[in-house]
């Protein structure tokens, strides 16, 4: 049988078309007798209900149309704001867990070497894992990997060579100058002391570039360290070129020195 | 002033808009909507099923349904009946699922069928559809197809529906329907070989 027959076949057949009258006056009063009950039912809850108080869920799809979306609206709201706590205060996201997992890491506290507290650099978030470059303000940098599921470092990897602006031999002398202002530091050089190799310290990063083993870093703040020697001891004067102030000086103590300073060289 | 198709189908929508709405909270109301839709929706659970006293249950869980339900229906500028339709098609498919047994939902209507008295209305019914030969043979190659092909053909040409309406039956996307109707046709073709 071709289609356009089979086509013509249903559309011309002989439909039944019946009723049965009995059914329908039966079908009817009882739907009548159920909407009655129904309407008398809702009648008492409400005169049994003060206010927004509802008597269950049946209640609740009984309202009006525009209390139950108002009532929705404010529950949506509420969940929302419940969620938004969860996730963005309880819940710390991704990169927020590296983080936390790095800094809190024995081994990579151990390895990295230098002073100050260990600063993020990068995060990298990768599926269930997170590359994460981490270094101090004056030392070593790192890069980790970390199990975000597992919350722990599964490997970490030193760089072969790391890229960070060096200061400007403008710089270095606007440090001395600013140095040499403050009142113990003057002393110091009115005794003798002399000014050693002027370098930077980074208290913050606001980003870096890895390409195969060598980092390169951008510093968001810098400081310079003028030492200043005098009968082989050294004072480390921190300043603050920007402000032309001298932050800090670190009385003399047994130094180690760090030689990750390079000139910047683009990658 | 002559009035286009299109005017008078919009009037009639919107009359019955009115009657919906008052239906969600007047029983009288309900019970135009019933008047208006019985027939159609009996006579459609028959062309699915072929069965008078099974359509005369599908008929009854229907409204049934609707009306514990009429207080949710949002209009959305389609005919009532085509969520009459849909309400139907789901019980007609869940007593297929079922393999013939009764759906939960027609388990209620021991009130309605222990006091009927129109046992021989049921009688008279299902002579007169055993006369429809040529409808009863399309119904037996079409139960043989599986439920959402019957669903398709029967609207479309024993109801005679048009696709937009099917659409709103259905809850189905316009290009579906049609690839439905398509693959339908071919597979009943291929039974009636």
């Amino acid at each position: 049988m071709k289609k356009e027959e089979l086509i013509r076949r249903l559309e011309s057949a002989r439909m039944p078309d019946l009723m049965v009258s009995g059914h329908k006056e039966h079908l009817r009063k009882i739907l009548l007798e159920r909407a009655a009950a129904e309407q008398m039912s809702l009648v008492d809850r409400r005169r049994g209900t003060k206010g927004w108080g509802l008597n269950g869920f049946g209640d609740w799809l009984r309202l009006p149309a525009w209390r139950t979306a108002a009532a929705s609206a404010l529950a949506l709201i509420a969940i929302g704001v419940v969620l938004g706590l969860v996730f963005y205060v309880i819940i710390p996201s991704p990169a927020a867990i590296a983080e936390n997992v790095v800094k809190n890491d024995p081994g990579i506290q151990h390895r990295l070497t230098g002073s100050g507290e260990i600063m993020i650099v990068r995060v990298e978030i990768k599926g269930g894992m997170a590359s994460v470059v981490c270094g101090r303000s004056v030392g070593d940098f790192i890069e980790a990997d970390v199990d975000l599921g597992g919350r722990s470092v599964v490997s970490m990897r030193r760089f072969e060579a790391i890229y960070m602006p060096e200061l400007t031999a403008a710089a270095q002398e606007k440090a001395v100058s600013i140095a040499s202002a403050d009142p113990n530091v003057k002393a110091l050089l009115e005794k003798g002391g002399t000014v050693g190799k002027i370098f930077p310290i980074f208290s913050s990063f606001s980003g870096a570039t890895v390409v195969g083993n060598v980092l390169k870093v951008t510093p968001a703040a810098t400081l310079a360290v003028v030492p200043v020697e005098l009968d082989g001891r050294t004072w480390m004067v921190e300043v603050n070129i920007e402000q032309e102030r001298t932050e800090h000086i670190i009385q003399p103590q047994k130094w180690q020195v760090f030689t990750v300073y390079y000139s910047e060289i683009p990658l | 002033m002559l009035r286009t198709d299109t005017t008078l189908v919009a009037d009639l929508l919107e009359n019955e808009k009115e009657l919906v709405k008052r239906a969600q909270h007047n029983r009288e109301a309900f019970g135009e909507l019933y008047e208006i839709n019985y027939r159609r929706i009996f006579n459609y659970a028959l062309k699915r099923t072929a069965n008078v006293q099974l359509s005369l249950d599908v008929t009854s869980v229907t409204f049934l349904k609707a009306l514990s339900q009429i207080k949710k229906y949002r209009w959305r500028d389609v005919p009532f009946a085509a969520w009459l339709y849909r309400i139907a098609s789901n019980e007609i498919n869940d007593h297929f699922r079922r393999e013939g047994r009764r759906p939960a939902s027609m388990e209620q209507l021991a009130e309605l069928a222990d006091v009927h008295d129109y046992a021989e209305e049921v009688n008279q019914a299902e002579e007169e559809l055993s006369r429809n030969e040529e409808f009863l043979l399309l119904h037996t190659k079409l139960a043989e197809l599986p439920e959402i092909y019957q669903e398709v053909i029967v609207l479309k040409f024993f109801e005679k529906k048009k696709i937009r309406e099917m659409v709103e039956i259905l809850g189905k996307k316009e290009g579906t329907i049609k690839s439905l109707l398509h693959r339908g046709l071919e597979k009943l073709r291929e039974k009636m070989k």
